[in-house]
């Protein structure tokens, strides 16, 4: 096929226009909200808030146990090497953060299904951030670096089987 | 609820591209069910991603191409346990009028014989009119390989037309 056949043909099949979308497809895109899409899944019903709910309260028992084990630690600690800590003297000089980057970093991302208490499958996507606070005194040369990993979970769909 | 200016601006963005999608999807879904599903959870995915505004063109098609092979592997899993083969009738993937009906028909069986990777090329390149460097993006293939892959298309889809066309 030479170069003029090649635009020739090439013409001729722009011409031809992808097919509209049949009634029942286009309206059920029209119904899919920008702001609320979680409506949308048109094959089951979403129950993503309750799913979620219940991810957060796994993830969140276990760390109030251990953030609360952390400062009873911490106290008693502080409270038997340091009875009576010295007042901050008004002449110590305190931190003064001139510069404050925040930033966050996707550092993985993994699909998983999960059944639902009626044994229904849902995929969900499962996205791992680390987000991090710098804060620079440049005036002492001071940096503070607070690094939190932090999941995300976001049902996807619900697997048909 | 939306603001009706975001719905407005929604649904002029689904008509003016979701049929391009959806022939995009079609290439690359087992049938015309999973096609629509495969369109409806890009757009959302990247309509969430992107926050304020209808999404760009390329990264809904890029999204479309990933969950396609989401899609696939789930469906091999659940053919393997049912052994069930689901017909679906043929659609038509063109919009024509009476005198081109019969050349859509022939592109369209001719496109149906080719390889999953010329015709995905071919389609995003003539009704997606996006650039090789765009559909090398979405396919994740180098944009050489994309623009190879289309003149074998064309030209294969050329010999396959040319017989009952000339």
């Amino acid at each position: 096929m030479n170069e003029r056949d090649h635009e020739l043909f090439e013409a001729e099949l722009r011409r031809l226009r992808p097919a509209q979308l049949s009634d029942e497809f286009q309206s059920r895109l029209a119904d899919v909200s920008p702001m609320g899409t979680a409506q949308s899944q048109v094959r089951r019903p979403s129950r993503a808030p309750a799913l979620d709910w219940w991810l957060w309260l796994r993830w969140l028992s276990p760390a109030t146990v251990a953030l609360l084990a952390v400062l009873v630690v911490v106290f008693q600690g502080g409270t038997h090497r340091n009875p009576a800590p010295p007042a901050i003297s008004s002449t110590t000089p305190t931190l003064k953060a001139d510069q404050v980057e925040i930033d966050q970093q996707l550092v993985g991302s993994f699909d998983t299904v999960a059944e639902m208490p009626d044994g229904e499958p849902v995929r969900m996507r499962v996205n791992q951030w680390m987000d991090e606070v710098t804060l620079r005194d440049s005036a002492s040369g001071v940096e503070v670096v607070q690094r939190t990993p932090r999941i995300k979970v976001v049902p996807v769909s619900f697997a048909v089987y | 609820m939306v603001e009706p200016s975001t719905q407005a601006e929604w649904r002029r963005w689904i008509a003016d591209h979701a049929p391009k999608l959806l022939l995009f999807a079609r290439q690359k879904a087992r049938s015309e069910s999973d096609a629509q599903d495969l369109v409806q959870e890009a757009i959302v995915e990247c309509w969430r991603r992107n926050g304020v505004g209808p999404p760009s063109l390329p990264l809904v098609f890029t999204t479309i191409h990933r969950r396609a092979i989401d899609f696939a592997r789930r469906e091999d899993r659940r053919a393997n346990r049912e052994q069930v083969v689901a017909v679906d009738e043929v659609q038509a993937w063109f919009d024509t009028g009476v005198e081109d009906r019969e050349f859509s028909r022939v592109i369209q069986r001719a496109l149906a014989e080719l390889p999953v990777e010329q015709r995905e090329v071919i389609t995003l390149k003539i009704w997606g009119e996006l650039t090789f460097a765009e559909i090398g993006k979405t396919l994740e293939i180098p944009a050489n390989t994309a623009a190879s892959r289309y003149r074998y298309g064309m030209s294969e889809l050329r010999k396959l037309t040319r017989q009952v066309l000339t």
